[in-house]
């Protein structure tokens, strides 16, 4: 029984990657060649390039043993708040899309830490919030940005932003004493406070970074899409969460936590996505595929030891 | 009466039980003796149908018996009195004694609850017990007339065989005297009895033949009236340890230096006027029935708990301790009582336990070296002797004493002048029991001090250079370090 164990230890990492592979190959061929051309990796990419981003900041709080249920309507209102001042001034719209992410993500954090409300429910409620404050700044309908802030739209400037994203998170998570803290508290919150990890901050910061980097996507898509509305980012927040699980991320965080997971569940999500699309799924099917996948992915994934789901 | 073949209980990687074999007969008063973690209490439940065994075979009077839970077991005329408590808090004696069997006083679904009381009177009174009442509700009694409740409702479906798992160590005189009665009533009338007990004198007189456990194996049985306590003892611990397992010295006087200051700490319903000094290279013993406060009393002291008034004062600085972070700064440390919930992360490596309170003096300019994290947490292992596979092992597949030592090493890394340690030694085995033992003098011989909070009469005898006794909250008494100090003595003041 323990070789079986430890077997499957060694694999569990590699499980993602492995799927990620099926799936190129399976969709490959039923969409006839046209999922690897040139065109169509562009546009998986600058899908994958949001669920990443976003991922990374839901990754710490998930690894905590949270949730944060509130990203798509963040996502909305940073956009919209982007969008807005730039028709006063365009310098103002990358910090106003960044701080309403980082002032809401501190909200969210206070919420869980200071007021005890689970990050489940907390966030949620969050998530119905935001979409209400999203819809009155969008006057329930759209709002187009600056056409000076056009150029920003480039699949580079999104690369660089990404990789520096990925490579500050990994960082931080790998190579300093927050992963390790955050690792700490999803396995057991009591045994890290009596270890003197500092519990309220580490959540904070964690929330506060999903919010942050939430903000920072906010942006980028307001630049693509060109316009902000109030249906902004709807169940963005779900696909994010299933990005970040589908990677291999337990849902109950914890030790088996590995912050590369938002990277491959990205891709993996939005090949999906693409390749659905591409192979000509009916869309109700396709809500049912990803909703299944997502079911799949976090029952094997789950942590049957640490029954508290909603923390 | 009851034959038992080739049981094997394996928790994880313990193995529990190894291949016991036990026959009992009718009529007959077995003795159960051995360490703590020898296998005792494990054997006990699985005949009471609290546990399942992993294989093997059990009969009961030529039949297969095989309860899957207490109540099967009941059935089958086999009751258990367990060592932890066994009666409902909030519900009165009359109904904790038939409990499961109301059905016989309800009549179209009104619960009779005067008839109910009328038969628990009876009963209570059978047995000498008449001051305690059916009305009055279990939280009301005294932990010793809670245990009598809990053997008046064992007797009450007249078991053809009894286990009696450490109750006497919580009774008095008065309780120990019914028990004894009882016992003798129920050889009398053809019945048998496993009476589990840490008090060998006891065990000598009142049973018939003797039954020695040692890691899960069955070592001997030996009849009651060709023994001595130095026997059994022999036989429970082996002859390599009976040397050096407590501490050897009787008379060393502890230097005069006060480490640390507790005034005046008061909780509502659990701790009183707590007021007491610890002193450099003091092992201070605390000892005293589970609810008697001293669990809180150690959370307290670690900042864990808030108190309602009193103070926690490190002298050397004349710093205050109202947080765990205070604690922490100051130098004490925690080792909890329950291992696997509040003392390491089950599910994290035994690498990711030992470092996590050090992360803070590992972490250099914002970076953390994977390596030296590696060497230190090896470091801190190999110290304590840990056997493990590998340092990235989940702590969930160690054994009780090697998960200690994960725990006890995680803190030792810090060099912390205070440990404040509940129940250092429960549920290990004898072999690593004596290292942490050997630990605990060399830690005391630096000057270290330690605050030991045990509900073993015997681990606070033979460590302890004072042991405070709590009762009900209060400081019931202090003794000194002596080698005549008997645990009669003690529990007099415990309950």
């Amino acid at each position: 029984m323990k070789v079986k164990i430890l077997r499957s230890k060694k694999i569990k990492p590699i499980i993602p990657v492995i799927g990620l592979i099926i799936e190129i190959i399976i969709f490959s061929i039923t969409s006839k060649g046209k999922l690897l051309i040139l065109g169509n990796i562009g546009f998986i990419l600058n899908q994958a390039v949001f669920l990443i981003i976003a991922g990374l900041g839901v990754a710490l709080v998930v690894s905590q043993g949270g949730l944060d249920f509130s990203q798509g309507s963040l996502l909305g209102f940073s956009s919209a708040v982007a969008a807005i001042l730039s028709n006063y001034n365009p310098y103002l719209s990358i910090p106003g899309a960044i701080i309403t992410g980082l002032v809401f993500g501190i909200f969210n954090g206070t919420l869980v830490t200071i007021f005890r409300i689970p990050s489940f429910i907390a966030t949620i409620c969050m998530l119905i919030i935001l979409r209400g404050l999203t819809i009155f700044a969008t006057n329930s309908g759209s709002i187009p940005i600056s056409f000076s802030l056009f150029w920003l739209d480039s699949f580079w400037i999104r690369l660089v932003i990404l990789i520096i994203i990925i490579f500050m998170i990994s960082y931080l998570f790998i190579f300093t004493k927050i992963g390790r803290y955050n690792k700490a508290i999803g396995s057991n919150e009591t045994v890290a406070r009596f270890s003197g990890v500092p519990i309220e901050k580490m959540k904070i910061l964690a929330f506060s970074i999903a919010g942050f980097l939430c903000g920072v996507c906010g942006f980028l898509n307001v630049i693509r899409t060109g316009v902000a509305s109030a249906s902004t980012g709807l169940l963005f927040e779900t696909e994010v969460l299933t990005a970040v699980v589908l990677g291999g991320m337990p849902i109950t965080g914890g030790s088996g936590s590995r912050i590369y997971s938002p990277i491959i569940g990205g891709f993996i999500l939005a090949i999906l996505n693409n390749g659905l699309i591409i192979t000509g799924v009916n869309i109700g099917i396709q809500q049912g595929i990803k909703g299944g996948v997502f079911l799949l992915a976090v029952a094997l994934s789950f942590n049957r030891e640490s029954i508290v789901l909603i923390k | 009466m009851l034959k038992i073949k080739n049981i094997n209980k394996t928790f994880i990687t313990t193995k529990a039980l190894d291949n016991v074999k036990l026959d009992i007969n009718r009529g007959e008063i077995r003795g159960l003796a051995g360490e703590n973690g020898s296998g005792k209490s494990t054997l006990a439940s699985i005949i009471a149908g609290i546990l399942f065994p992993d294989c093997g075979q059990m009969l009961k009077d030529g039949k297969k018996y095989s309860p899957k839970n207490m109540i099967e077991a009941n059935n089958s005329k086999v009751g258990i009195i367990v060592q932890e408590l066994g009666t409902i808090e909030d519900l009165s004696v009359g109904m904790n004694i038939f409990l499961g069997k109301e059905d016989s006083f309800t009549k179209f679904g009104f619960l009779n609850k005067k008839k109910l009381n009328n038969s628990a009177s009876i009963l209570l009174k059978k047995y000498g017990l008449e001051n305690i009442k059916p009305e009055f509700y279990i939280n009301e009694l005294r932990l010793e007339e809670r245990k009598l409740v809990e053997l008046v409702k064992a007797l009450y479906f007249d078991p053809d065989l009894l286990i009696i798992d450490e109750t006497s160590s919580t009774l008095s005189q008065f309780g120990r005297g019914i028990l004894y009665k009882v016992i003798q009533k129920l050889k009398k009338d053809g019945k048998s009895v496993i009476f589990i007990t840490h008090d060998l004198a006891e065990i000598i007189t009142y049973t018939d033949n003797i039954t020695i456990m040692k890691d899960g194996k069955i070592i001997d049985t030996i009849n009651s009236m060709k023994v001595d306590e130095g026997d059994i003892k022999k036989l429970m611990v082996g002859r390599k340890l009976k040397n050096k397992y407590y501490r050897e010295d009787f008379d060393t006087i502890f230097a005069k230096e006060i480490i640390l200051s507790i005034k005046n700490l008061n909780l509502k319903n659990v701790l009183k006027n707590i007021t007491f000094n610890l002193h450099r290279g003091e092992i201070l013993g605390i000892g005293g029935l589970t609810n008697c406060g001293m669990h809180d009393l150690g959370e307290i002291i670690f900042g864990l708990k808030k108190k309602a008034s009193g103070y926690v004062i490190l002298n050397k600085k004349n710093n205050y301790i109202n947080n765990i972070y205070d604690a922490l700064n100051n130098g004490i440390i925690y080792v909890p009582k329950d291992r696997d919930k509040e003392g390491l992360m089950t599910m994290s490596s035994i690498k990711d336990n030992i470092i996590l309170p050090s992360l803070n003096s590992i972490q250099k300019k914002g970076f953390i070296s994977p390596l030296l994290e590696r060497k230190i947490a090896l470091s801190g292992a190999r110290e304590l002797d840990l056997k493990m596979d590998s340092i990235d092992q989940l702590c969930m597949y160690l054994s009780g004493g090697n998960k200690q030592k994960v725990v006890l090493s995680k803190w030792l890394i810090k060099d912390p002048e205070i440990l404040v340690v509940d129940c250092p030694t429960r549920g290990i085995d004898v072999n690593v029991k004596s290292s942490i033992y050997s630990l605990m003098e060399k830690l005391r011989l630096q000057g270290k001090s330690i605050i030991m909070i045990s509900e073993e009469l015997q681990e606070l005898i033979g460590m302890s250079d004072r042991i405070i006794i709590l009762k009900n909250g209060e400081i019931s008494k202090i003794f000194n370090r002596n080698k005549n100090l008997a645990e009669e003595e003690i529990i007099q003041y415990m309950i």
